[in-house]
């Protein structure tokens, strides 16, 4: 018998959990040991200092080089605030990042450089924010998302954008966003149902059942339902916008599976989703190169918009 | 004739793992010239010894990580490195890099013992190695840290233990670039 180290079984869970009685338990590890070590983009680096000295350096530049509004309030917690940075010709695709940080730690202040390459493009950039975990939780971080989307529909002007071409783009669990805001209906908030015209998850994360077994559940506090409604691969809608799925091809393998099974799904309902594994790169290195303008991976979200 | 500071023998220890990450976190290329770069430390002095260690990832959960590890240990042995690998252990799920460490403080201290340096620079900033510093002062050799400094954490234990510091830079490191 499996046993978590909730001192849960899986079949516990399967009884107690309706939503997982539908989606079957998760049976591609055998137990926590297993799946920590997939999972794990902080604890196997040597030294992590170097990589956020260069987040910190580089958002800093990316401030004093481009024009920009910062703490605009977007929702109720004092988190949900973007940061914008309007283009400078008029009605310009707007992209919106989400940054990373197994939902529980950072803020758009240290990722702002992942905007950079994209302003540089022609884009109005919105670095959009969240409150972390165990805070608040993912529904939460996915509803401060929406909003983010919704203050870019109705502001575009302001920022020169063009409310017909609306991005969204995001980093490991900003990716995981990306799906969220992918699957959303927008009718329900009061918006066009298609406002979002594509769609790039960086390194993302779109089946959350092993995160309910693994070393951030203390803080991710996930319920069956939270991962059954917060993972994107369960809800792929009949419509919706193409989608760029990008990772590093020095990612683990259980990111692998994240992207590709999210693209299997989406073309499996007929819709458009390309993939972009990025060679010689990791979880994090590859958002290093959004900084620059001619980077592989800026421009891939430069010709995928194009496209789109 | 040799020269005062030619006659100055040293032997680079690298700690590829923590050099790495000080590589790709700055997001530079890893594909160097390593031994460019040890000269260049050097200065005039001569070169008798380049070691280097690392624990390769888990190929299980990193494939293509671990096979680009194994090409850098692979690079270095082709610019004259004696290389020296380990394997990355996993317990209960967690990262546990072990023996590069030791592996290193064996290194410096079997070849200061065999006195085939006067000088050893250590490119790391691992806290284990300070021992590893102090044994090798102990025996009458200088000891130089080489290594990137940080401001989101400057502490660096092996700068304090050291003779010397080398300050390795992101401008620097870039024109060993292959």
């Amino acid at each position: 018998m499996l046993v978590f180290w909730t001192g849960r079984t899986i079949e516990d869970d399967t009884r107690d959990n309706h939503q997982e009685a539908t989606v079957s338990p998760y049976d591609n590890f055998m137990d926590q040991a297993q799946i920590d070590p997939q999972l794990d983009i902080e604890n196997h680096l040597w030294d992590i200092i170097p990589y956020f000295d260069t987040f910190i350096h580089r958002s800093s530049r990316t401030l004093e080089l481009l024009e920009h509004q910062a703490d605009i309030p977007v929702g109720a917690r004092d988190e949900e605030r973007i940061d914008v940075f309007p283009a400078r010709k008029k009605d310009s695709p707007i992209i919106i990042f989400i940054h990373g940080g197994w939902w529980r730690l950072g803020t758009r202040k240290l990722f702002n450089f992942c905007i950079k390459g994209l302003a540089d493009l022609g884009f109005a950039c919105i670095s959009s924010d969240y409150a972390l975990c165990p805070k608040v939780g993912i529904p939460d971080i996915t509803a401060a998302s929406r909003l983010a989307v919704a203050w870019a529909y109705r502001n575009a002007e302001s920022i020169n954008g063009d409310t017909d071409r609306i991005f969204v783009t995001g980093h490991s669990a900003g990716g995981h966003q990306v799906g969220m805001l992918a699957i959303t209906n927008w009718e329900d908030y009061g918006l066009p149902a298609d406002v979002i015209r594509g769609g790039i998850p960086i390194s993302g994360l779109f089946d959350l059942r092993p995160f309910r077994y693994c070393w951030l559940q203390a803080k991710l506090q996930l319920t069956g339902d939270t991962v059954f409604n917060e993972s994107p691969l369960f809800h792929i809608p009949d419509s919706g916008p193409p989608l760029l799925v990008a990772l590093g091809a020095e990612e683990s393998v259980e990111f692998h599976r994240q992207s590709e099974e999210f693209v299997a799904a989406w073309r499996g309902k007929g819709l458009r989703a390309d993939y972009l594994d990025v060679e010689g790169e990791d979880h994090t290195t590859n958002i290093f190169r959004l900084f620059y303008s001619e980077s592989e991976i800026s421009q891939a979200i430069l010709h995928f918009a194009e496209s789109c | 004739m040799a020269t005062e500071e030619q006659n100055i023998r040293v032997s680079a220890f690298i700690d590829v793992g923590w050099l790495l990450d000080g590589l790709r976190g700055q997001g530079l290329p890893w594909r160097i010239d390593y031994t460019g770069l040890v000269d260049h430390i050097a200065g005039g002095r001569t070169v008798t010894g380049k070691y280097a260690c690392l624990a390769t990832y888990p190929g299980e959960c990193y494939p293509k990580k671990e096979t680009a590890q194994r090409e850098l240990l692979q690079l270095m042995a082709g610019q004259g490195f004696n290389t020296s690998a380990t394997r990355m252990q996993v317990r209960g799920g967690m990262y546990l890099d072990q023996g590069v460490d030791v592996i290193l403080a064996l290194e410096m201290f079997e070849q200061g013992i065999n006195n085939s340096y006067d000088t050893a620079v250590v490119l790391s900033r691992r806290p284990t190695l300070r021992p590893a510093i102090e044994a090798v002062q102990r025996q009458g050799k200088t000891v130089e840290n080489a290594f990137f400094e940080y401001q989101a954490d400057p502490s660096n234990e092996l700068k304090d233990a050291a003779d010397s510091f080398f300050p390795l830079t992101d401008s620097l490191v870039a024109e060993f670039a292959l």
